[in-house]
């Protein structure tokens, strides 16, 4: 008991001095008591081995798809669709939530219309954008933009509306005119709302297009974990399924996660939440 | 047309009232402004009838129980809310919309969060196309003369409350409008900065074409800046009075004023006015 | 201090519910009209790129005299009640028990984000090879997605009760379950509402995705059978199905149940994750 709390306190001062190495062992330690029980109870026999591989299988897996399958390749594929879909999205997000946050007309008009569209989802279209767009990338980037659209939709509209509208008044007294209202008032303060939404469309829209993979495509990630599906490889899904997930948080912990906390954290959150 | 309704119930005011109309910079002609409640519909009415003159390059104060109106005129000057009936004119025009010839200093400041001291102080220049060095000078000039040297480029939510609002004067003074209007512009700034900004701003006035409107909550401010004082009724608001104060303006310096038998009177006078409008918050002792 | 109204919206008077609708309804009028002039022989538009609206009720009545629509849409409904109830009983009693126990958030947190970073879609082929081309399938692909959702956002609906809420309880002379029955559940009550809001949103949307690809039956297999068989106004029918039902569950049940508490409350929920 002493000897054990000894040898932890130990660990942690020198994890303390360092900090990335603590980090480390926060992150990953969890995972260890988890692959821990995946090896027992394969080596318990419960299930075949088909059925569920060892873990030392994923990394042998790995090693054999990047070497002999181009799995580089099949994931930069689906990351040139899932770019192309996103910005997409992005762009005609912001168009219109400007657009409907900025006119009431239109915000009466087109809302009923968007929810709908909303609810029917990605996956409702995908036969329908087949058979007008065929078995392509375009038909992927184009259901991938549907996915990252909604949520970047209401961030912009969402954030113009709480932009406090005394701003808008002082730019206008200033001599400026609605362009200026745009450019200088609704946009910057909705821009917080609209990097969150983008981050959680881009989260729902790399599941899209892995899912898009599996349906239509012959080649990318999604595509690789399909067929594995069909020659009973568990080993390569699995594989697929850790970079899948690896390549979301690395991209979500270090590109869009900083961007959205800088521009709330640069403007103070408080100041545009009023 | 000079209104009769102009003049006012007090006799004092008698001989300011009726000017010709083309000496007023601004002329409030019977200018009623009901504000829609957007669930209920309900009317609500801030001002009610409300005629009133100021004269080019006057400095014109406001004074008037919390919630009685003085932002809702303002806005109805800068353009940005419509009078439900009458009208307003400002330099002989009537008023149509917002424009830079109308700078306002909101009570709430509205500097933009997502740009810097410096930005926000240049933005109306920025707004009419000037070159970036030019409104860089610019900037640093009015920046100066409110005292934040040194804070250019920090973000709003990084100064004080008084910070914030000298921001706000700077960048309404930077873009050099014909008409001043301010929301209690001092309001949030402690006593010393505050007699400061006084005698700054009364300087830049006496400077300059520039005609200012004051919206204030302190006796004593008003005494000090105006050369006229307006005090308006409880919601409704109407004109109550409009009192002429006539100290030299060489002679008012916060050291001076306190011991001044005049300066006195009218506090006496005012005060007791705001009292009976039943204003607890109308202060006349205070500066800060 | 009140703000005044500025130019950009002036305040209007709120129109009637009935007028709200019926200029909602203006866009899908206008949709169904230059569908239906499209397909007409003045528009030209082919068959085979978009059937009329006349031959798609033709085609939906056709189906529901067979059964066959009816009987995909219990199917789907089902499972995915099925999917959620597991996945939000759980995503609120997880999301629970991590924002009030720190030993607990130490260890699940790092799971929890790689997880969620999966969660959904991303499992079905495992899915398929686990429980087989099945309901089972389906719903646990339905469950994994409810889960996150509603688990992140109880976690932060708990994580931003103010601890002055709970003290105030303790200073009662509560107890902890008091404190979590009185201050945290209400107080997350925004955040779960969020949650199972979402859930159900992307819920609907998974086990559309789930069924085309592992069962035999629902409306994911009425809309992909059309693809593969070319039948346009199977899709145009499932697609109008899946937008009805999944808009009827967010607003006939989760917009009321949130008007219901938050907004007498005044306490308003956060973006949802
Ligand atoms: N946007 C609005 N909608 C409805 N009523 C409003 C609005 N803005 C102000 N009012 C009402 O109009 C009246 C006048 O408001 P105003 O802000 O002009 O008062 P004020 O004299 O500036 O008050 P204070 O001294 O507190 O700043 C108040 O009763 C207020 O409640
Ligand atoms: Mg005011």
């Amino acid at each position: 008991m002493t000897a054990a709390s000894a040898v932890y306190y130990r660990l942690a001062m020198g994890l303390a001095e360092r900090p990335w190495l603590a980090a480390l062992f926060r992150n990953l330690g969890p995972f260890v008591p988890l692959i821990a029980a995946w090896q027992i109870v394969v080596l318990l026999r419960i299930w075949p081995r088909s059925f569920l591989p060892a873990p030392a299988a994923v990394p042998q897996a790995f090693a054999f798809l990047v070497t002999e399958s181009d799995l580089p390749g099949q994931v930069l594929r689906t990351i040139y669709r899932v770019t192309a879909g996103g910005l997409a999205g992005l762009g005609l997000g912001v168009l219109l939530g400007a657009m409907v946050g900025t006119s009431r007309g239109l915000h009466e008009a087109l809302r009923g219309l968007i929810d709908y569209l909303q609810a029917v989802g990605e996956i409702g279209w995908l036969p329908l954008f087949i058979i007008w767009s065929g078995f392509n990338d375009r038909t992927i980037i184009l259901t991938v933009a549907y996915t990252v659209f909604f949520p970047v939709f209401f961030g912009t509209m969402a954030g113009i509306l709480a932009v406090p509208r005394t701003l808008a008044n002082s730019v206008l007294t200033l001599g400026g005119g609605r362009r200026h209202v745009l450019w200088e008032v609704l946009l910057p303060g909705a821009l917080p709302a609209i990097i969150t939404g983008f981050r959680v469309g881009m989260g729902f829209g790399w599941r899209t297009v892995i899912l898009a993979e599996m349906l239509i495509a012959q080649l990318g990630l999604g595509v690789m974990m399909f067929e594995a599906r069909s020659f009973f490889r568990v080993d390569w899904i699995l594989v697929g399924m850790v970079v899948a997930g690896v390549l979301w948080l690395v991209t979500d912990r270090f590109v869009l996660l900083p961007l959205e906390s800088k521009t709330i954290q640069r403007w103070g959150v408080q100041v545009v939440e009023r | 047309m000079a209104d009769s309704r102009a003049i006012h119930r007090h006799d004092h005011t008698a001989r300011e009232a009726v000017l010709p109309e083309d000496a007023a910079k601004i002329l409030f002609d019977g200018v009623t402004f009901e504000y829609i409640d957007a669930q209920t519909g309900e009317r609500l009415r801030a001002i009610d009838g409300l005629t009133a003159q100021i004269r080019e390059n006057e400095f014109f104060c406001i004074l008037g129980p919390s919630g009685c109106g003085k932002s809702t005129l303002l806005y109805l000057v800068a353009g940005l809310l419509k009078p439900t009936q009458g009208k307003i004119l400002v330099g002989g025009r009537v008023v149509k919309g917002p424009g830079a010839d109308r700078g306002l200093v909101f009570q709430e400041y509205a500097l933009l969060p997502w740009r810097t001291v410096r930005e926000n102080v240049a933005l109306g220049l920025k707004i009419r196309g000037v070159s970036r060095e030019e409104r860089d000078a610019v900037a640093r000039r009015f920046i100066h003369l409110v005292g934040l040297d040194g804070f250019e480029r920090k973000y709003p939510h990084e100064l004080s409350g008084g910070m914030r609002q000298r921001v706000a004067v700077a960048r309404t003074l930077a873009n050099s409008p014909d008409v001043m209007l301010m929301d209690e512009p001092f309001a949030a700034v402690d006593a010393q900065t505050r007699a400061v900004l006084q005698e700054e701003l009364t300087r830049i006035w006496a400077q300059s074409r520039l005609t200012v409107v004051f919206v204030t909550h302190n006796v004593d401010e008003a005494i000090f800046l105006g050369d006229r004082v307006l005090i308006m009724t409880p919601r409704p608001a109407r004109v109550h009075s409009v009192i002429p104060i006539d100290i030299p303006r060489e002679e008012r310096s916060w050291a001076h004023l306190d011991r001044d038998p005049r300066f006195a009177a009218l506090r006496g006078r005012i005060g007791d006015v705001m009292r009976n409008l039943g204003d607890g918050s109308a202060s006349n002792h205070d500066r800060g | 201090m009140a703000i005044p109204a500025t130019s950009l919206s002036r305040p209007v008077p709120r129109q009637p519910a009935w007028q709200t609708t019926a200029i909602r309804a203006v866009p899908f009028a206008v949709a169904l009209a230059a569908w239906w002039l499209a397909t007409s022989p003045w528009g030209g538009l082919p068959r085979y790129v978009l059937p009329s609206p006349g031959a798609v009720l033709d085609n939906a009545l056709e189906l529901y005299a067979k059964g066959t629509l009816v009987s995909a849409i219990l199917s789907s409904i089902g499972r995915m009640l099925l999917g959620f109830a597991f996945g939000s009983v759980l995503g609120v009693g997880l999301g629970i028990l991590v924002g009030t126990n720190r030993a607990v958030a130490a260890f699940f947190m790092p799971l929890a984000r790689f997880f969620q970073a999966v969660a959904g879609v991303i499992w079905i082929p495992l899915a398929v090879l686990w429980f087989g081309l099945s309901w089972k399938s389906v719903t646990f692909i339905i469950f994994n997605t409810v889960f996150f959702l509603v688990f992140y956002n109880t976690l932060m609906g708990v994580q931003t009760v103010p601890r002055t809420l709970a003290n105030s309880i303790l200073t009662l002379g509560g107890s902890r379950w008091d404190v979590i029955w009185e201050a945290l559940i209400p107080g997350a009550l925004p955040g779960i509402l969020v949650g199972l809001r979402v859930g159900v949103g992307y819920g609907w949307r998974s086990l559309i995705a789930a069924e085309i690809i592992a069962s035999g039956q629902g409306l994911g297999v009425l809309i992909w059978e059309g693809q593969r068989l070319f039948r346009i106004p199977d899709i145009i029918l499932g697609l109008f199905l899946i937008g009805l039902i999944s808009l009827t569950m967010d607003k006939l049940v989760f917009a009321p149940l949130q008007a219901r508490t938050i907004e007498r409350w005044g306490t308003s929920a956060r973006a949802p994750q």
